[in-house]
């Protein structure tokens, strides 16, 4: 892929290797259903504590799996109206975009709706102002948290929108964090990440690092 | 045509007729120009080197008869005089007219037989179609006005139309190739640069201008100031052409053509073909292999030759004034082929600084190797592993390792399993369980062998009990939900997040948190790790995360592979000082010099 | 007291803070009202450029977000269906999330379907569906889209659809709109499409707050716009619904034989458009009440709730903010007089 970059000729190549690490992602998948099989079925027959959620578990696994191979309320396309299963995955109407819609849809957003509830908890126990640098956090967390809403724009709204201290106005102020202090910092990590990857992955492909390949010698 | 009109404001209306009827006879000689053939543009193709593969770029230089219709007319100046202090008449500001007759140029180049071919299947079509609407529509206007019912005056126009149509065809003629037996077509059109022809003789006549004022005698009196104005003028405005005609015959032009056909690949295909069809021929002939195979490359040669020939490419660059008449046509270039070229030399600097970061880490590798002793700075996180890992122990729970949710072909799924070996191999020597639920099946196989190597190196291979590291799901939230809802249930006394997390670093680490676990958190995802730092006891902030591997094996060739990353920090350190200090002189000073630089560096380089 | 809030449990703070996004969306619900939006730069942006392309221009929807963060960027994507849908513009919907197409599909019906019927598929507006490869994608189709999308979601050949004419790769578009949850998303469209095209391909996006500063950097060269989490959303949801309302009261004013300058006068503040047509150089010019009425209804009728997603959630925000702010605060007086007791004891 680093080759494919520099000579033209081997452009292909890299999107090779990916394609191949696809094909073999798709198999690692039958690995990964096989084994949430055999552990949850080893949890039922001993009956651990919970086996219940095994059986949950098992039960909308397998019912998935054959809504979404069947295709069950799905028309062939429009292009090969004679192929059974030529249609689109999950079109509305069918068994598995009603799985999608009714299940998926509202399970997902509800695990992303709980950070709410987790940020609160986490910025009341862990923003305190212990020293200098924890006090500037707390500030510019006022200001951001305030700049976001109406409420930023209540407050400071005495200050005129053309005044040279426009820029004190919460919102502004918000805006201007966010893009000098914030960019500026998020660059340092992101250059220092993308440095660590370089070496990492030098090691790797050096086989220096063979830790991962579980033959760690030390 | 240019207005050029020289900075500095000035006023002196008692000189404009003087100065005016001195113009008159200056700059502007004889406006012939050659209409003719274009000997004089000479174009050029060149297969563009280290493109990546087919550009050519063609070039041109601008005639010089094109620099004979320049022309310049006095305007006089741009603001009347307001007092009669013949002192201030030095920043003088005339203003001038430009002209010459070149206004753009335009690039064709040779078509391939099959874009002829197509092109001509068009046109036809298009004569088709054009001839069938006219037919139809004046039949059809023609019946209506007969009489005839519309529906039947419809079906015979259009009978009608669908003759006039098919006439059309048969008498469609291809267009006549140019008599260098090629059809062209247009590539682009190229204007003149007028900002640098303006810029060369604003510069030349005001260097000029301004020496012969400043020579001016003190205390002249006002004849000899008008002289003086009338001469500086004069002499300036010779020179202001002289340089405008200096950029004309230095400036060459150069057009990059994007990517044209791979004649080689057309050219070996036609010479497949031929070679096999002459060795069937020559078979069926009766000869022997030998005489097939002799004949059937010489075919293939042949065919060969020809495609390439067929399939290259010719320039001509004709030049056209303002209202789009040609002046001059060029000949057509000889021959030539895109190739691919083996390097694509754009990515040069990235090469070079990729070698550069490379190179400084391998070297340091190569002297840690000889014994230098390298200080690594103690990182608070990684400190505190084999105290987590004792402390589950203690509290006879287990350790969960989450290795993030992206599969093993991320980096940070592979420094998170490099973790996860010695997390393993601690929790081995301590006999706690280590629990590692997975998101992916790839990262389950890989953790699996991490940690039965870590028991093993140990001495513990038997207690190794590969369930405990088990396959979730591939679903983000289906699997941050398994793992809280195991993490209410099962209570771990030490958590560890390495790897790449997104929305569900929070969750994880807050439940985490309130069952009272050590928690120990590395990721390179700069938006997650305020997160974290928020929830967890450490957390390994990006490089930290990458340098755990090296950190925690202690092997001299990773911590001399750290010292090489903190060159390549420096290397970035230094781009970046040097692009802000030229990226801020340049916003002040406006050169246009530095401007260049921090193009190149902006376009070139980083990008 | 001081010990309870110390050892404050973590479910009260749940329980504020569910009450906190509760009640205001509650009332919201009730009585529709919202917050009024002050238009950023950056949302003031993201509409110009959509607003400057003159109709029927070609428009790329990346929508590459799922269910889970649907919360926060189905405002915004609706909102550019709905800005694209009134100008006239011709809508190219694709994602690179596998459950992108559902969150296409529901646009399609909230907007074109139910308030844009003329529209016609394959004309105005296509569905090119999901294809796996993450930037992959991208990079294909801006050299060459057949090479990706042989056929439309539904299965229809390119070839077959009218408005898929003449279309190479995505240069031939006039913006890309991207609403992106992650990864791939806005960073890979502006990587491999616009920084590698910054001449012809012009983008706008629209991502979830915890993106938005790692964005940030793109702007204004690589990105003309962008709308950050639901204040984007709101802001520039508010800017859409006012030009649309202005749009339709332009056509039907221009409809009814009102020269420019009136026009401009009276869409100047829809809200008082009944108290202005009682003057009697705008009265004269209605031949029956029905017009009025018509206009009056149009300037004065309340936004469809579906149109003010974004600023509906501003207020659960709002006030789950000040929760955050006040919890905070609660916590260091906690630290500082638990500290002070410490010191003294």
């Amino acid at each position: 892929m680093i080759v494919s970059k520099f000579i033209p000729q081997t452009e292909g190549w890299g999107e090779d290797v990916a394609t191949w690490f696809n094909i073999l992602a798709a198999f690692a998948f039958v690995l990964g259903g096989g084994n949430l099989l055999k552990l949850h079925l080893q949890k039922i027959s001993s009956k651990v504590t919970g086996w219940g959620y095994s059986v949950i578990i098992l039960v909308s696994f397998i019912a998935t799996l054959v809504i979404g191979l069947g295709k069950f309320g799905i028309h062939p396309s429009a292009e090969y109206p004679n192929v059974a299963w030529s249609g689109p995955t999950q079109p509305e109407g069918s068994a598995f975009g009603w799985v999608y819609e009714y299940l998926l849809q509202p399970l997902t957003a509800t695990m992303f709706a709980m950070l709410a509830f987790y940020i609160a908890s986490a910025a009341f126990r862990a923003f305190r102002a212990k020293n200098f640098e924890a006090f500037l956090l707390l500030a510019t967390a006022f200001i951001i948290l305030l700049g976001r809403t109406i409420a930023g724009v209540f407050i400071t709204s005495w200050i005129p929108p053309n005044s040279p201290f426009a820029f004190l106005r919460l919102e502004e102020l918000s805006v201007y964090i966010m893009q000098i202090f914030n960019t500026a910092g998020n660059r340092a990590i992101m250059i220092g990440i993308a440095l660590g990857i370089a070496s990492t992955s030098l090691k790797i492909l050096l086989g220096i690092d063979r830790s991962y390949l579980g033959s760690s010698e030390d | 045509m240019i207005l050029l009109q020289l900075d500095t404001p000035h006023k002196l209306p008692a000189l404009l007729a003087t100065i005016s009827m001195v113009l008159a006879g200056c700059g502007s000689s004889d406006r012939e120009i050659s209409r003719s053939s274009g000997s004089d543009m000479q174009v050029q193709a060149l297969d563009a080197p280290f493109d990546g593969g087919g550009e050519i770029i063609v070039s041109w230089i601008e005639p010089m008869d094109a620099i004979d219709g320049l022309q310049v007319r006095f305007d006089g100046f741009d603001q009347s005089i307001v007092d009669g202090n013949m002192q201030d008449i030095i920043p003088l500001a005339p203003t001038f007219e430009l002209e010459y007759d070149v206004a753009s140029y335009q690039v064709w180049r040779s078509m391939t037989p099959d874009e002829v071919a197509m092109d001509n299947k068009q046109r036809r079509i298009a004569a088709a179609s054009s001839a069938y609407d006219i037919a139809y529509e004046n039949a059809y206007a023609e019946l209506i006005q007969e009489g005839v019912a519309p529906l039947e005056a419809g079906n015979q126009a259009s009978m009608e139309a669908r003759e006039a149509a098919d006439d059309a065809i048969a008498s469609f003629k291809p267009r006549t190739p140019e008599p260098d037996g090629f059809h062209y077509t247009f590539v682009t059109a190229v204007p003149i640069d007028r900002a640098s022809v303006m810029d060369a003789f604003g510069r030349g006549m005001r260097t000029v201008y301004g020496t012969n004022l400043a020579a001016q005698p003190a205390g002249a009196d006002q004849q000899q100031e008008k002289e003086s104005i009338t001469n500086a003028v004069k002499e300036s405005t010779g020179a202001g052409v002289d340089a405008a005609r200096e950029v004309f015959s230095t400036h060459v032009n150069k057009l990059r053509v994007d990517k044209l056909h791979d004649a080689d690949v057309k050219a070996a295909e036609a010479a497949d073909a031929a070679w096999t069809a002459a060795f069937k021929k020559a078979n069926d002939d009766g000869r022997t292999h030998q005489e097939a195979v002799e004949v059937a490359d010489t075919a293939s040669d042949a065919a060969f030759k020809s495609t390439m020939e067929l399939y290259s490419y010719r320039f001509h660059v004709v030049a056209l004034d303002d209202s789009g008449n040609q002046i001059f046509k060029s000949d057509s270039t000889t021959s030539i082929v895109a190739t691919d070229s083996f390097f694509n030399g754009a990515q040069l600097p990235l090469l070079v600084i990729m070698l550069v970061l490379c190179g400084a880490v391998l070297y340091f590798i190569v002297m840690a190797r000889k014994g230098r002793t390298l200080k690594v700075r103690p990182i608070a996180g990684l400190k505190a592993v084999d105290e987590a890992v004792g402390r589950a122990t203690e509290m006879g729970r287990s350790v969960l390792f989450v290795p993030g949710i992206q599969d093993i072909n991320d980096i940070q799924t592979i420094a998170g399993i490099t973790v996860l070996s010695r997390v393993s191999k601690t929790a081995a020597e301590y006999d706690a369980k280590v629990e590692v639920p997975t998101a992916r099946s790839l990262v389950m196989t890989a953790a699996r062998e991490t940690v039965q190597a870590s028991y093993l190196s140990a001495g513990r291979p038997d207690s190794y009990n590969p369930d405990l590291i088990y396959y979730v799901t591939d679903e983000q939230f289906g699997y941050v939900a398994y793992l809280s809802g195991m993490m209410v249930r099962e209570k771990p006394a030490a958590c560890f997040y390495m790897g790449c997390f997104f929305a569900e670093s929070l969750i994880l680490a807050e439940t985490g948190n309130s069952i009272g676990a050590i928690q120990i958190a590395g990721t390179a995802m700069p938006a997650q790790l305020p997160f974290f730092v928020a929830a967890c006891d450490y957390t390994l902030i990006g490089e930290e995360f990458f340098a755990a591997s090296a950190y925690l094996s202690g092997e001299a060739d990773q911590l001399g592979s750290l010292k090489g990353q903190d060159v390549g920090k420096i290397l970035v350190g230094i781009i970046l000082l040097v692009g802000c200090i030229l990226a801020t002189i340049y916003s002040v000073t406006d050169s246009v010099a530095v401007g260049e630089i921090v193009e190149y560096i902006k376009n070139t380089i980083l990008s | 007291m001081w010990n309870w809030l110390n050892n404050l449990d973590r479910r009260w703070i749940f329980l504020m803070m569910f009450l906190a996004v509760s009640i205001p969306i509650l009332i919201i619900g009730v009585t529709g009202l919202t917050f009024p939006e002050t238009p950023t730069p950056l949302a003031q942006a993201t509409f110009d450029a959509l607003d400057e392309l003159p109709s029927g221009s070609k428009i790329l929807l990346s929508f590459d977000y799922d269910p889970a963060s649907e919360g926060e960027l189905g405002p915004m994507a609706t909102s550019f269906v709905h800005q694209c849908a009134q100008k006239g513009h011709k809508m190219y919907f694709m994602t690179l999330w596998p459950l992108g197409p559902r969150m296409i599909e529901k646009n399609i019906e909230k907007v074109i379907t139910s308030d844009y019927p003329d529209l016609q598929y394959g004309v105005d507006y296509v569905n090119l569906g999901y294809r796996a490869g993450n930037e992959g994608v991208i990079k294909v189709i801006v050299t060459d889209l057949q090479q990706m999308y042989l056929t439309d979601v539904r299965g229809v050949g390119l070839k077959e659809i009218p408005m898929m004419d003449g279309i190479r790769n995505i240069q031939a578009m006039d913006l890309i709109v991207n609403v992106s949850a992650g990864y791939a998303g806005t960073k890979e469209w502006v990587q491999y499409a616009v920084s590698a095209f910054p001449d012809k391909l012009r983008m706008v996006a629209g991502c979830t707050g915890v993106q938005a500063p790692l964005l940030y950097p793109y702007i204004p060269d690589q990105l003309i716009g962008l709308l950050g989490a639901i204040k984007g959303a709101a802001e520039y949801e508010s800017i859409v619904n006012t030009w649309v309302r202005r749009d339709r009261l332009e056509t039907m004013l221009g409809g009814l034989g009102f020269d420019q300058g009136q026009i401009a006068e009276l869409v100047q503040d829809p809200s008082t458009m009944s108290s202005m047509l009682d003057e009697p150089r705008f009265a004269d010019q209605f031949k029956n009440t029905k017009d009025r009425d018509a206009v009056i209804a149009l300037a004065e009728a309340p936004v469809d709730p579906k149109y003010l997603e974004g600023q509906r959630r501003m207020g659960p925000q709002l006030v789950a903010h000040l929760l955050m702010v006040g919890l905070i605060i609660l916590g260091n007086i906690i630290f500082f007089v638990g500290r002070g007791q410490g010191g003294a004891a």
